[in-house]
């Protein structure tokens, strides 16, 4: 359970609330008359993320059938969730969901950890990243160098 | 038979009666003719009482209109006699006006023009205490401002031709960097921008930020 990965579901902050409240109204079905798992999660995820989710319950061996098996699971997921750090990153370009995943899976093989990103667009940065993460700012982008080179030539 | 005597005493007493009435016609007749008499008097009296009475009123009206033009005739003679009186009095009036306003105008031209004299000595002596005064602060501001406010001024102008000049170069390099900064931004490709990213979180990694 330590390893349940969650990047194919979510990678930023919004997403990830989003994931959570619409897994929890499908929780709330599961004692229900008539609960049919996989059109609710059709509904709710459409069905790229359903088959994952179908992935994800089949390789941490949850019996589908079995209503408490699954409620318990789905809490499981929704305390990952809210316990997920987060990263806040300032970059220069709008990101679209490849650039997302692909960072997201950065942090996995990096840090062995899955983040969720809070991402601000200031172009003003050029290039590069301002990384704020649990209440640390680090400035890594070209802005920086940029503001010096230019200042050196308006100097000399 | 019997029956004349009373005949003869009725007839008697006929003429009696008879001869009653026709003296009772001749006295009322005589006492009518009397009253006309009266009468008549009575109406040349009057008209005699009338003709004397219009004759003295007559007369009473001439004498009151002979009278009134008399009266008429002395009022305009005394109505005449007044006028020119006022008139005489007048003239007199106004020619004792005009002499004193002659009089009084001098006067106060004479007055006038003397006080005019000694304000203008007054003033001028004023306007050279002035000229002198003014002349006086005027040199001692022109020696103060050499010595003390000229230097200031031109430290002061200095510091503040600099503060221009460092506001300017601050301008300059914000330009620039913007300038700069949107051209530079624009040429760099997505995966270059991707890459850059990663190296951030790279150096993040090595520095420690995710611990």
């Amino acid at each position: 359970m330590e390893q349940l990965d969650l990047s194919d579901f979510f990678t930023t902050k919004s997403e990830s609330l989003d994931f959570s409240t619409r897994l929890s109204g499908i929780a709330r079905q599961i004692y229900e008359t008539g609960f049919n798992l996989e059109p609710s999660l059709l509904t709710e995820f459409g069905i790229q993320k359903k088959d994952h989710f179908l992935s994800l319950l089949r390789n941490n061996q949850i019996n589908v059938a079995s209503n408490s098996a699954l409620s318990e699971f789905f809490n499981l997921i929704i305390q990952k969730i809210s316990s997920l750090p987060v990263v806040t990153l300032t970059i220069a370009f709008e990101p679209d969901n490849q650039t997302l995943r692909d960072l997201s899976q950065w942090f996995t093989l990096n840090i062995n950890r899955q983040v969720v990103f809070e991402i601000i667009v200031d172009p003003k940065l050029i290039a590069g990243a301002a990384i704020t993460y649990n209440g640390r700012y680090e400035d890594y982008s070209v802005k920086t160098k940029f503001t010096q080179i230019v200042a050196s030539s308006l100097s000399n | 038979m019997p029956a004349l005597p009373l005949q003869i005493m009725s007839l008697v007493a006929d003429f009696m009666i008879f001869g009653l009435v026709v003296y009772y016609f001749i006295r009322l007749r005589n006492q009518e003719k009397e009253l006309r008499k009266k009468e008549t008097r009575i109406d040349t009296n009057y008209h005699q009482i009338v003709d004397d009475a219009l004759s003295k009123e007559r007369k009473i009206i001439d004498d009151a209109t002979a009278e009134a033009d008399q009266i008429i005739g002395d009022a305009k003679h005394i109505n005449q006699g007044v006028r020119d009186e006022v008139n005489q009095a007048l003239q007199m009036l106004v020619a004792d006006i005009q002499k004193r306003a002659y009089e009084a105008a001098q006067d106060f031209t004479a007055n006038y023009q003397l006080s005019l004299k000694d304000l203008s000595q007054t003033s001028l002596r004023q306007f050279q205490d002035i000229a002198r005064s003014l002349q006086s602060d005027l040199q001692n501001q022109v020696k103060e401002f050499h010595t003390s406010l000229l230097p200031n001024l031109e430290k002061q102008l200095e510091e503040y031709k600099k503060s221009r000049l460092d506001q300017t170069e601050k301008i300059v390099t914000k330009i620039i960097e913007r300038a700069s900064q949107e051209l530079i931004n624009k040429s760099i490709s997505l995966e270059d921008h991707k890459d850059l990213v990663r190296q951030s979180l790279e150096k993040a990694k090595k520095e420690s930020v995710f611990d």
